[in-house]
């Protein structure tokens, strides 16, 4: 037996050690932000139910790099263009295999990778974005939509002016339409959006982008009180809403709005259809009390979909895949939309305080980020420390539902018209 | 009757709406060329929220004035 064999036992260290700097620092690093995730999730600071699954398959698919056997490094090398080693090796993960296109190709790793069938069938389609959607229909109530309509809209469209400004602004650093597109949806906080999107439009940048829409969307929770405490004075926070008579919708006027609704939104956004559906399915199935489906969507799909949708974005975080000189922007670019979205928000907030005659909370304006329902909870809850008393809740839930669906024809504009765009 | 026109009257002029947004951005805009198709598109994906918009105050309307009528306000 000779020291190479011995090398060979232990393939995850030596496939690190032997990988070049840049490549063995990434590996390093990202084991250490899987162990943060894991951390800042228990602690409640970011989203358990992401962050765990996630900061887990970051940790392991970085270490558990191995020595691939000869027919799958062809079949890898075919798909990334790397060259194969002396032996016929190359360093690989039996997680998954995000670059292989190649039918056969990927019939072959299908057997291989465990994650590969999850991945090919229900992540790269969007059928996990969909399910996330079905179970966000499924909790929504659309009738705190329908009780302040225009002052939802306005709130709501107020708050993607992230989405709108990152655009131009990702363009000028040097993305195209498509890239920009995709980064500046971070901006309306929907990660199943977000997701779709860069799915749709900039395919070779969805890990990374949808990583940092997700890293981002867990941060805001965190991030968005300092942001409404730093343009929100403590006086203009206790304003108490004006009491008005709860309008009680019929659960029969609910479903036929959302068939209305949903209907109008595929006719003008057909490729943004899967998405919309889901939404509205969700909607709809609420609606007619489908007390079995409710179950299904709410218990198995959306939280079996969250649990994938966390492993599978953990286990793309491999280094050789992130490794991307774009990821540095991608990040600054993710942080510009979210804040400009909150600030977009809370400025919607202050012109209805005035208009109202400085009757109307401008804390309401930060739930038109449609980050359902943490932006209305966060609306909230700095609202109750300066004023216990103070209930704004089902505003912020109507201006948090509108922010859901003004992202949704936002993701529709984008993947209809940016590709079409010189 | 009454049932049917107040049916109509809530629902009609938002699906309008947004059913003129939808044909300007599908069926009228591929015809058009240059500034007027950019603008017949971006007045097209404007109305359809208005529309939506429309529909939900309207809905709001009818429930309040059916509350008020069974005498069912707070």
């Amino acid at each position: 037996m000779n020291l190479s064999d011995i090398a060979g036992i232990f393939q995850g260290i030596t496939t690190l050690v032997q990988s070049h700097p840049s490549l063995l620092m990434a590996r390093l690093a990202l084991i250490a932000l899987g162990g943060l995730l894991i951390f800042l999730g228990r602690k409640g600071i970011l989203e358990p139910l992401l962050m765990i699954p996630m900061g887990l398959g970051m940790a392991m698919v970085n270490a558990g790099v191995l020595f691939l056997d000869p027919a799958t490094s062809a079949v890898m090398a075919r798909s990334t263009g790397e060259a194969v080693m002396a032996n016929g090796t190359t360093p690989g993960t039996l997680f998954l295999a995000p670059l292989v296109t190649d039918t056969g190709d990927l019939m072959y790793i299908l057997q291989i990778d465990f994650l590969q069938p999850i991945y090919t069938f229900a992540f790269s389609n969007g059928l996990i974005a969909c399910f996330v959607f079905m179970g966000i229909g499924v909790l929504l109530d659309v009738g705190f939509l329908l009780a302040r309509p225009f002052q939802s809209m306005f709130l709501a469209m107020c708050a993607e002016l992230g989405t709108v400004a990152t655009f131009p602004i990702a363009v000028a650093l040097g993305f195209n339409y498509n890239e920009a597109a995709s980064i500046a949806l971070v901006g309306g906080a929907d990660g199943p959006m977000v997701l779709f999107t860069s799915l749709t439009l900039a395919k070779h940048l969805f890990v990374p982008i949808t990583v940092v829409a997700y890293l981002y969307l867990g941060l805001t929770y965190g991030g968005y009180p300092y942001l409404i405490r730093f343009l929100v004075p403590a006086k203009l926070r206790a304003i108490r809403p004006v009491v008005k008579p709860p309008v009680r919708i019929t659960a029969g006027e609910k479903l036929a709005f959302a068939f209305v609704a949903g209907t109008m939104l595929c006719l003008l956004f057909p490729s943004a259809a899967p998405l919309l559906l889901s939404l509205f399915v969700g909607v709809a199935v609420r609606e007619a009390g489908l007390q079995y489906f409710i179950n299904v969507i709410e218990n198995v799909l959306l939280y079996g979909a969250t649990f994938f949708l966390g492993l599978l974005l953990g286990v793309l975080c491999e280094a050789s895949t992130l490794l991307n000189p774009k990821v540095l922007l991608l990040l600054v670019l993710g942080i510009i939309a979210l804040l400009l979205s909150g600030v977009g928000g809370i400025v919607g907030g202050y012109i209805l305080y005035l208009a109202s005659g400085r009757k109307f909370n401008p804390v309401i304006g930060i739930a038109g980020v449609s980050c359902v329902p943490s932006t209305a909870k966060v609306a909230q809850k700095e609202v109750s420390k300066v004023a216990p008393d103070v209930i704004i809740l089902p505003e912020a839930l109507g201006v948090n539902i509108s922010g859901v669906i003004t992202t949704a024809i936002l993701t529709g504009i984008f993947v209809s018209l940016v590709p079409h765009m010189r | 009757m009454k049932p049917i026109a107040d049916t109509l009257r809530t629902w009609m002029p938002g699906l309008l709406t947004a059913l003129i947004g939808v044909a300007g951005v599908r069926l009228l805009a591929p015809m058009l060329t240059g500034r007027l198709q950019a603008a017949v598109v971006i007045f097209g994906y404007l109305l359809v929220p208005v529309g939506l918009a429309l529909i939900a105050r309207q809905i709001r309307r009818k429930a309040l004035a059916n509350q008020e009528a069974w005498g069912d306000r707070p």
